[in-house]
């Protein structure tokens, strides 16, 4: 099914201010893209360690608990209790696959780019749909990042996987990142 | 690419409250009319034509319905839901009712799919947010995970309702339109109508029950140009054109029918505009826009346009666009005759520079 190339974890403290991800974010980008909500800064420092080792059209597969919570929460703020327009920027980052494009942008890749909503359990679902891109030789390679804010959590996992004969049994990220080279 | 079957299409929308109700307005050239339900929001937009439900409510009931036509459990189905809003709407009415916004009450993902879970054993549900290309990426990505011997069949369900922060957030970006009128390719168009739809599908690889089109392939992937606009030459609609094509064994000669996107946006219409051209020799192939008819239905349009697009097919001409010798397109001025079995490109673009085309068949 796979061949696990890469991974990589994070783990940061959930007060960390946006300001500081911006900050580490900057030290490795000569070029910040402006306006990034929390979900795309925690998606571009999990996509950090694979700049320059992806191959042209991999395929981004992102998974999320939530999407950026604060700026949920500010646009409910503005627009139902406070009942004005939002800011354009801040609606734009709501649709969650703005994380997707921020990364994918970063990573210089123009392949297929998904999100989808799963906290719990995503690596199955990430992981079935990089095999079913990989299956029908859609992509060359797949690279997996799943991101979490919620329960006072600021933190993630990415994976970087081709196509071969490894298969995760419990479906855990545990399992990626012992698996084989 | 395996072909895949489409069967037990299903759609509420702004023309009616069941797909033949639609496809019956759509034919002869209805449009739906503007709501505006709230002097507190700017613009109207495209709702459906049936009584007003509870969100969970009706798509419990949507999704029951479909597995009956089918005759199928929901445990041999994989469910992916296509959705840019999901029920942020009932939020937003919890507040409007009083209640204190606070952290506490933002949603997870999985309290969606648990919403779901609590009445039907799906075999797994996948909530999928590309933006506009949620559900042609729910399409797509059925028809691979069943090639891929995943799963057995796949049920989709895209969804749009007509949430405050939407309605706000698109005209934060002046891309609502003033005029009320919604007119893709029309060199006077001032941007999109939203629609509020409910729409599902079953995908099998097998012709089991009364399929309605053949889904054989297409191609989606993002445009790093800019997260709102897709390049504006063209050029990665038209390279996601002809991945489709490739992927799919089939020139741009052998397609009948191309369903544009359309949003009636100065900059997308420009862009799909270029990439058409760029695929396409002349004559180009019969064309079509299905947004005056259901709004701009966001994440669902990949699933509402084709359910009312093939319904059509099947009931009839396409017709004629009102204003076909005004637009920048070639459209046809005339009720529009498509054979069977014709080859039909559907193009779905959205924001985060998520491009997607499928080629698809009528049965």
């Amino acid at each position: 099914m796979f061949s696990v190339i890469a991974q990589h974890q994070l783990q940061l403290d959930a007060s960390t201010s946006d300001k500081a991800l911006k900050l580490q974010l900057s030290q490795h980008l000569s070029q910040m893209p402006r306006r990034m909500d929390r979900l795309a800064l925690l998606t571009l420092l999990l996509a950090l360690p694979f700049r320059g080792q992806l191959k042209p059209g991999c395929g981004i597969y992102l998974a999320a608990d939530y999407p950026s919570l604060a700026n949920m929460y500010a646009l409910l703020d503005t627009v139902v209790v406070q009942q004005q327009l939002p800011k354009p920027f801040e609606f734009v980052n709501s649709v969650s696959n703005a994380a997707c494009f921020y990364a994918a942008q970063m990573l210089q890749l123009d392949g297929p780019n998904m999100f989808i909503g799963a906290g719990r359990e995503p690596w199955q679902a990430l992981a079935e749909l990089a095999y079913a891109d990989l299956h029908c030789n859609v992509v060359p390679e797949a690279l997996l990042i799943r991101c979490l804010q919620g329960n006072n959590q600021l933190s993630g996992e990415a994976v970087q996987l081709r196509a071969g004969n490894w298969q995760p049994a419990q479906w855990q990220f545990s399992e990626f990142a012992t698996a084989p080279r | 690419m395996t072909p895949v079957y489409l069967s037990q299409l299903q759609l509420q929308s702004a023309l009616g409250g069941t797909l033949a109700q639609a496809a019956s307005g759509y034919i002869q050239g209805k449009l739906p009319t503007l709501m505006s339900d709230n002097a507190a929001l700017p613009g109207g937009y495209f709702a459906v034509d049936a009584p007003k439900q509870h969100l969970h409510n009706r798509l419990q009931q949507l999704l029951q319905s479909t597995l009956n036509a089918a005759e199928l459990n929901a445990a041999d189905c994989l469910l992916l839901v296509a959705s840019t809003a999901l029920d942020v709407s009932l939020l937003e009415q919890r507040l409007a009712q009083g209640e204190a916004l606070s952290m506490a009450m933002l949603p997870a993902f999985d309290d969606f799919a648990a919403s779901i879970s609590a009445t039907f054993n799906f075999a797994a549900i996948r909530i999928i947010n590309t933006a506009c290309t949620s559900a042609a990426n729910a399409l797509l990505y059925g028809q691979r995970m069943l090639q891929a011997g995943l799963y057995q069949r796949v049920l989709v369900l895209a969804f749009e309702p007509p949430g405050n922060i939407t309605r706000t957030g698109f005209s934060a970006l002046e891309l609502t339109s003033h005029s009320g009128q919604y007119r893709p390719f029309h060199p006077q168009r001032d941007g999109l109508i939203l629609g509020e739809t409910y729409a599902t599908v079953i995908l099998s690889s097998t012709a089991d029950k009364a399929p309605q089109a053949v889904l054989l392939g297409g191609y989606s992937a993002c445009d790093t140009h800019n997260i709102t606009t897709t390049a504006e030459d063209g050029s990665h609609i038209a390279a996601v054109m002809q991945q489709a094509l490739q992927q799919t064994a089939l020139q741009s000669s052998d397609v009948s029918l191309l369903k544009l996107h359309g949003t009636a946006t100065a900059a997308n219409d420009s862009a799909e505009y270029n990439g058409v051209m760029r695929v396409f020799n002349q004559p180009l192939p019969a064309l079509t826009v299905l947004k005056p008819y259901l709004g701009h239905t966001l994440g669902a349009c990949g699933l509402s346009e084709l359910a009312l697009l093939f319904a059509g097919l099947q009931q009839g001409a396409l017709p004629a666009l009102p204003y076909a010798t005004a637009a920048s397109l070639p459209f046809s001025p005339a009720p529009q005759h498509i054979a069977a079995q014709a080859v039909i490109m559907a193009n779905f673009f959205g924001f985060g520079g998520n491009n997607a085309s499928l080629l698809l068949r009528s049965c």
